[in-house]
């Protein structure tokens, strides 16, 4: 239980998430597209990882730790995928500028995978907020899922 | 472009995209098409989808990049992107249907059909076109 003390938690600006992206989401300047920011119907939340609470002292380290425990909680990574690294700050503030939508990313960690979070406030017919946040991932915040 | 007949299937919509010179589409859609990466409930790109984009792609000209996805339903997810910050990504939810968010030169995204629930992908390439900030139409005489 201890791993989520911290559920509910909003996460602050200068903190970072990742998501994984399958090769079906990366275009072929290696970042990913649209499709590996929007929703599928139903879901209330967009799935990503806190890499600040995970063991790691750098960016590689970090998502070697997510790909380690999304695989232990049965996800499937192949080895094509990647993960995409997004500040917390630009994204909230991109919607609220841009969408004028605010959106919360909220600690849900769970006991096999602790850094689990959630980006709350879009819905899955809301494309353009897929669109921001595929467009605030530049070259050098994509990681391959096996370094 | 005018077809001698419809492409029947996904392999016939990327062996037009080679012959208009496009490989590097053809081979993204044909791996769209296969089992590859697929997860549980996923679909390989439809056929629908498909010839949605393709006839898109034959009726408009942009001095965007080209850049393609496929969603877990099997859609093709076209994103064209630009120097500054104008980004267009059109769902092809089937061969009439889009989705479109559509982002201009003022970093704002423009108010047009598809952007919340898939519209005709006529009526949405002729606001696209209209605009004048992402697309022409390539030989409309």
């Amino acid at each position: 239980m201890a791993e989520q003390g911290l559920n509910g938690l909003e996460l602050s600006a200068f903190h970072h998430v990742s998501r994984h992206c399958r090769r079906r989401d990366i275009g072929s300047n290696g970042a990913p597209l649209d499709t590996a920011f929007r929703l599928r119907e139903g879901e209330e939340y967009l799935s990503t990882n806190w890499l600040e609470r995970v063991a790691g002292s750098n960016r590689r380290e970090q998502v070697d730790s997510v790909r380690r425990a999304l695989t232990a909680k049965g996800f499937r990574v192949a080895g094509t995928s990647s993960f995409a690294v997004l500040n917390v700050g630009r994204a909230v503030a991109e919607f609220r500028d841009v969408l004028g939508i605010s959106i919360r990313i909220i600690a849900l960690g769970e006991n096999n995978d602790p850094s689990h979070t959630g980006i709350y406030g879009y819905a899955a017919h809301n494309v353009a907020g897929a669109a921001l946040l595929a467009a605030l991932v530049g070259p050098d915040d994509v990681h391959p899922a096996y370094g | 472009m005018q077809y001698q007949q419809l492409p029947r299937t996904v392999a016939d919509v990327c062996d037009v995209l080679r012959w208009q010179g496009r490989a590097d589409l053809a081979e993204r859609i044909k791996y769209f098409a296969s089992d590859e990466d697929l997860d549980a409930g996923d679909v390989p790109v439809t056929l629908d989808s498909a010839l949605g984009f393709l006839a898109f792609f034959d009726a408009v000209e942009s001095a965007g990049q080209t850049q393609l996805a496929c969603s877990p339903e099997g859609w093709i997810c076209a994103v064209w992107t630009f120097p500054d910050c104008r980004r267009v990504s059109l769902w092809f939810v089937d061969q009439d249907k889009v989705l479109c968010a559509a982002r201009q030169s003022d970093g704002r995204f423009a108010d047009l059909p598809g952007d919340s629930e898939a519209a005709s992908r006529l009526i949405v390439t002729e606001k696209l076109v209209e605009s004048g900030e992402w697309f022409t139409w390539r030989n409309r005489v």
